[in-house]
């Protein structure tokens, strides 16, 4: 089968890669800790949760910020999410630093709403992508399903997270829940079980159409989010990691992207070489973003304006966050064909495909 | 030097050693608080400023750890996490169970200290050292302010490592009996060391320290009267502006109007948004329509944010 007809793999990587990074390794570990460890959140996993921060998490954030600003084609492309946001976030940032009490909290509820609600939006397009990749016909009343079934473990974490009367933390900024009464947390969770088994219906109906199984790794972020938001919410030693998980979860994709994109433009051919050379640079590339985005912005501003370090890592960590969910919502629209072509390549393509007659320009 | 000058350096010298003896026992009698020494460690709470001193003779190596910890920033968001219904004392937390990960360097130096036990007894303004029951040797940072005399921790009924005094800002810390509420020694507002520094007796003496004051849930509290009808018109105000921004957005879109035109219009909501929160999230608890209604807000925002920047 030559390269120009072979058709491409349903996995970025492979079965049990794939499986593991898009959230059934997180699965997985979520069953081990919830059977086999204390639910509390013990210091060995705020330890673990803290050094996996810089090598998942943080370099997940630089990876947006990287794959908008590297590339001038791509800051034209979305010119007011590249050069109008960030001055905004800056003015709120300065403003609940100068306003610990008032509108850093404020600031953090926005965040706190916005972060589930922005996994949930990630495990769209991952789902949406791997149906793609496994050639599923997806009607759009079936897209509607499975994006209320994933959207149903937002509502359900967040009508949790703001019932009740309590105070939270987030590094030293305290903020209120909203106080909603309990019956509405109860009805969140009702709602996200209906949701998830509709989507299991959606998935029937998938196969009998395609007149086959198909590959189950379509559930799989799905499945995932529902585990970190809605079944493990007892287990919060669990809940140290779901954002590396979602993390892990982005990495993969956006490398994918990365190596298949950069080989098309400059025209490089396929060679394990390349893809080793390519990911360890951009990883480490990403490692030292995420290095310098919340460890070192934080310690500086704190330290050149004598301002408390908790506070500041705080306000900065969601200024930082907000700022991705903004790049996020505009880099990765699948309808683009820039976007889905690139997305729609695997390892095979990497590791052996030549180069392009003539460099692609994106 | 003469003979005759011998018995005059001789009674000067002894009267020396008897001054000196004199001074030591006056000081120091058994069981009493000795004089600070060294640094001080300051604790900037949302109640006001704490200023530590420490017995670095009586507990030297319990002293030494904290202040270790105390310059490595460690106290920083650490919360006082008991505070007795009786009056007794405050407890503030283990650095551990602070929301901020530790360093490196924090974890190093946060190590299980040998206990001082010594003469010093649990009166009011000790600072006594934390620690599991069955363990004396488990002291790491956790601290006890007596706030009342405890004769009850002391020996023979229990043993705990006493290793400094509060010089000031004992009634800051006597002002957290306010934010309990019945059946609880947990506050019902965070009581965080927003900052602790360690300080030398010349610096202190520079300081601004922050008396006692009220803390108010963060946000603000709600005031009643004028300042409640102004928040009710600003808030009024902007949902107003968040409404007619909405429907020009929709409009917008229906006209296919530009790109900027619409983000512009969605940013405008999205400040709208901020402010009410801003405004209205201390109002919130206890009211569930408008905790009902800033959810929903919030929410929606979010989801109009997927419009953002996009083409038509």
């Amino acid at each position: 089968m030559s390269p120009e007809n072979r058709r491409p793999s349903v996995y970025f990587l492979n079965p049990v890669a794939d499986y593991a990074l898009a959230g059934g390794l997180s699965m997985a570990v979520a069953a081990a800790m919830a059977a086999f460890y204390r639910p509390t959140r013990t210091e060995a996993v705020i330890v673990i949760a803290a050094q996996l921060l810089w090598i998942c998490n943080w370099p997940h954030f630089s990876a947006t910020s990287h794959r908008l600003y590297h590339r001038w084609e791509n800051i034209r492309q979305y010119p007011i999410t590249a050069l109008v946001i960030p001055w905004v976030i800056l003015a709120v940032a300065a403003w609940s630093i100068a306003s610990p009490d008032l509108v850093a909290p404020a600031f953090v509820k926005l965040y706190f709403i916005w972060s589930p609600y922005h996994f949930a939006g990630q495990t769209v397009g991952v789902t949406a992508l791997y149906l793609r990749r496994a050639g599923v016909e997806v009607r759009p009343w079936e897209r509607k399903v499975y994006g209320w079934a994933i959207y149903s473990a937002f509502v359900s974490i967040v009508l949790r997270s703001e019932s009740g009367e309590r105070m939270m933390q987030f590094y030293g900024i305290s903020f209120p829940s909203l106080g909603l009464p309990a019956w509405v947390a109860t009805a969140g969770l009702a709602y996200a079980h209906v949701a998830t088994a509709a989507l299991g219906v959606c998935y029937l109906l998938w196969c009998r159409r395609a007149g086959r199984l198909v590959p189950p790794i379509v559930l799989v972020p799905a499945l995932a989010l529902q585990t970190w938001f809605v079944w493990t919410k007892g287990v919060a030693s669990f809940l140290e990691f779901v954002p590396f998980f979602h993390s892990l979860q982005y990495l993969l994709v956006a490398w994918s992207m990365q190596l298949k994109e950069r080989k098309d433009r400059e025209g490089i051919a396929g060679s394990p070489r390349y893809v080793w050379r390519e990911s360890v640079r951009w990883y480490l590339l990403n490692v030292a973003g995420g290095a310098v985005l919340f460890w070192v912005l934080p310690r500086a501003v704190a330290g050149g304006f004598d301002l408390s370090v908790a506070v500041t890592m705080g306000v900065l960590s969601a200024a930082v966050q907000v700022h991705h969910f903004f790049v996020d919502g505009v880099i990765w629209k699948l309808k683009r064909e820039t976007v889905a072509s690139p997305l729609m390549g695997d390892l095979h393509d990497l590791l052996h495909a030549p180069a392009p007659a003539r460099p692609v320009n994106r | 030097m003469t003979a005759r000058r011998l018995p005059l350096l001789l009674a000067v010298g002894l009267g020396l050693v008897a001054a000196a003896c004199a001074r030591t026992e006056v000081d120091a009698p058994p069981g009493s608080v000795p004089p600070p020494s060294g640094e001080r460690l300051v604790l900037h709470t949302p109640a006001g400023d704490v200023v530590v001193s420490f017995f670095t003779a009586e507990a030297p190596r319990h002293a030494a750890q904290i202040l270790a910890l105390a310059r490595l920033g460690a106290y920083d968001s650490v919360q006082f996490i008991r505070v007795d219904p009786q009056g007794y004392y405050v407890q503030l937390g283990d650095i551990t169970q602070r929301d901020l990960p530790l360093t490196p360097a924090q974890r190093a130096a946060d190590r299980r200290i040998p206990a001082e036990f010594s003469e010093l007894k649990h009166v009011r303004g000790t600072i006594s050292m934390a620690r599991h029951p069955a363990d004396p040797d488990s002291a790491r940072s956790s601290l006890v302010f007596i706030l009342r005399d405890s004769p009850h921790l002391d020996p023979p009924a229990a043993r705990y490592t006493i290793v400094g005094r509060v010089e000031r800002g004992l009634d800051v810390l006597d002002s957290f009996g306010r934010y309990l509420q019945t059946g609880s020694d947990a506050p019902t507002v965070p009581l965080t060391v927003q900052k602790a520094n360690v300080v030398s007796a010349a610096e202190l003496a520079q300081m601004a320290l922050r008396p006692v004051r009220a803390v108010e849930r963060p946000g603000g509290s709600r005031v009643p009267g004028r300042e409640d009808r102004l928040l009710r018109l600003a808030s009024g105000g902007l949902v107003a502006v968040a409404a007619v921004l909405l429907a020009a957005f929709v409009a917008a879109r229906r006209e296919g109007a530009g790109r900027w035109t619409r983000s512009l219009v969605l940013l405008g909501i999205l400040a709208c948004c901020f402010v009410l929160l801003v405004l209205l999230v201390p109002a919130a608890p206890g009211r569930v329509w408008l905790g009902a209604a800033l959810l929903l807000a919030g929410m929606g925002v979010v989801k109009l944010m997927t419009f953002f920047d996009a083409e038509r």
